[in-house]
């Protein structure tokens, strides 16, 4: 496997300007990912409707390229989603990194992430901001993901 | 081997560099460049020897049998005990106990030694550089015995404040435990003078010499110190073995830490009675290759001479460092006047972790994270470093190496 298809130009760019990187206020969903091993951390902050529609989503936090890339491209994503198919996506994702079947048309641009399933130490910098999202939706403050998908 | 003597004379790395197999691999199609010495040790022929000759022709259990296998075994066992007593300056066998690693070593003395001279009011003192193995075993202590744990302050180039240290020593401390070198920083403490300090004050020390024994000359009637805990992996011996030594009248005045087999005198339903040391603390049956295997290592290492070693190591961490302040942004984390081969860093806009990765590609091994040291990378303001750690097998090429891939790693990420 090359390093080239984990480092992808696409993904080098969201590390390098990541989208949505702010601390957004009257968020109304917000949690914290932590990743113990690396101490790594990503703060996803959600603006969710009534309609469960996720209007905007941001993130902030120290993290690798790998898991800045992966927060940058997934907040631009849940923008106009609703929770339900956030949720599926994120179990798609993690099913795409442990190396199963999936339906990468359902996860857009996250599926730039594919190959990390050949870099098995760094499954959980990809999978940090997709635990970060669901624990807000789920109204959990706070979780953390040091063990491999 | 190609007399180890000969060698350590001429310091020929290519002839030290041949007794470690691992390092004709490669990795990603590149010569592997083990700089992650610190995390674990490669193995030479000695110890790879050593452990199949006791398991081809030698193979049973020690301390058990009349028959000729079980005595060549304990033969062997023993002799390894002997070489260790000789390689860290005890003056005897008792001294020396057979641990499952450093970590088992700082247990039992926590549970053993300390658990029942402490109670609410009374403290442990640590520095703030320790590895996780040298704090957490006292907060279980702690949590026990309603005892304190207090920690010694650490300056910014990562070594112990020695005012701050002794105004912290009084009659509430009931052990001093630190590290002889720090695996994320390098600094070597100063263990004799500390040792010195915390005596005159009455209080017993216990020393991590998990990264102080491949490199560094150990003697621990020099340094005076009553506890001091060897890691075998660590010193280019087995996983799963390590030595703990102990001052005699400590250990016989000490309750077992296990119980089992071996550690016993005689047994019955009504009260047992204990064997003497050093079986009293090694119950059931030990890891017998690898104490084997630990005393290969040790001797090794006395044959290459443990002063060539850090004369070696020490040309190379002053050859690294200043190479790797020409990377731009490089920031070394642990600056100690005195220091062993262990360079951890960090660079400005790159993540540690993206460094570890894309310099695997290139064959070079080193380690990234938080080296279970979290408080002290904490007092320094990061997570995590990167960490490039050396043993008597690299060489300045290799260094070069090192840089080389961090640059490209940089300008791919930046
Ligand atoms: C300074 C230090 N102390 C203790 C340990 C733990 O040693 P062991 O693996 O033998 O339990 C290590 C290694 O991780 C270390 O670097």
């Amino acid at each position: 496997m090359h390093l080239d298809d984990l480092y992808k130009q696409a993904v080098l760019a969201h590390n390098r300007e990541p989208q949505n990187y702010y601390p957004m206020e009257n968020a109304s969903h917000v949690a914290l990912g932590n990743n113990a091993l690396c101490g790594d951390e990503i703060r996803i902050f959600l603006d969710i409707d009534s309609n469960n529609l996720i209007n905007r989503a941001s993130f902030q936090g120290e993290a690798c390229a790998i898991a800045t890339a992966a927060a940058s491209i997934m907040t631009d994503w849940l923008a106009g989603q609703q929770t339900d198919d956030a949720q599926a996506a994120a179990l798609a994702f993690e099913q795409m990194l442990r190396g199963g079947e999936v339906n990468t048309a359902l996860l857009g641009e996250n599926a730039l992430l594919e190959a990390v399933k050949h870099f098995p130490d760094r499954v959980p910098s990809a999978q940090l901001c997709w635990s970060a999202m669901c624990a807000a939706i789920d109204g959990v403050a706070e979780i953390s993901t040091e063990k491999p998908a | 081997m190609n007399s180890a003597v000969d060698v350590a004379e001429k310091w020929d790395i290519d002839a030290i560099r041949a007794q470690f197999p691992t390092l004709n691999r490669e990795v990603h199609g590149q010569p592997l460049i083990y700089l992650d010495t610190a995390a674990s040790a490669q193995r030479p022929l000695a110890v790879i020897d050593a452990i199949t000759d006791f398991y081809r022709n030698h193979n049973a259990n020690v301390h058990r049998g009349v028959h000729s296998l079980s005595q060549e075994a304990t033969e062997l066992w023993e002799n390894a005990r002997t070489t260790m007593r000789d390689f860290i300056g005890a003056s005897s066998c008792k001294e020396i106990i057979f641990t499952r690693g450093m970590t088992e070593g700082v247990n039992l003395v926590a549970q053993s030694f300390i658990r029942p001279r402490v109670g609410p009011g009374d403290k442990i003192l640590i520095t703030a550089m320790e590895h996780h193995s040298n704090i957490v075993p006292w907060q279980l202590v702690c949590e026990q015995t309603g005892a304190e744990l207090v920690v010694a302050p650490v300056n910014q180039r990562g070594e112990v404040d020695l005012d701050g240290f002794s105004q912290m020593l009084d009659e509430r401390v009931k052990i001093l435990a630190m590290m002889h070198v720090s695996n994320a920083l390098g600094t070597i403490n100063p263990v004799a003078e500390m040792t010195r300090m915390a005596k005159a004050a009455g209080i017993p020390v216990l020393i991590d010499g998990a990264q102080a024994s491949p490199h560094i000359q150990v003697d621990v009637q020099a340094i005076g110190c009553d506890f001091y805990c060897v890691s075998g992996h660590k010193m280019y011996g087995p996983t799963g073995i390590g030595v703990l030594y102990g001052r005699e009248q400590l250990l016989e005045a000490m309750p077992p830490y296990h119980g089992g087999g071996e550690m016993i005198r005689t047994v019955s339903f009504e009260k047992s009675t204990w064997n003497d040391l050093p079986s009293k603390f090694e119950a059931g049956t030990p890891n017998i290759a690898g104490g084997i295997g630990l005393g290969a290592a040790a001797t090794f290492i006395q044959q290459i001479g443990v002063e060539n070693i850090s004369r070696h190591e020490a040309d190379l961490l002053s050859y690294g460092t200043q190479r790797s302040l020409e990377i731009d942004g490089l920031n070394i984390i642990g600056t100690a006047a005195d220091k062993t081969g262990v360079m951890s860093f960090t660079i400005e806009r790159v993540h540690p972790h993206d460094i570890g990765t894309i310099i695997n590609h290139a064959g070079v091994a080193i380690r990234t994270g938080h080296h279970c040291a979290m408080p002290i990378l904490k007092q320094f303001g990061v997570a995590g470093t990167a960490r490039a750690s050396l043993g008597m097998y690299n060489t300045r090429q290799e260094l070069d190496v090192l840089v080389e891939a961090i640059v490209k790693a940089c300008k791919m990420l930046r």
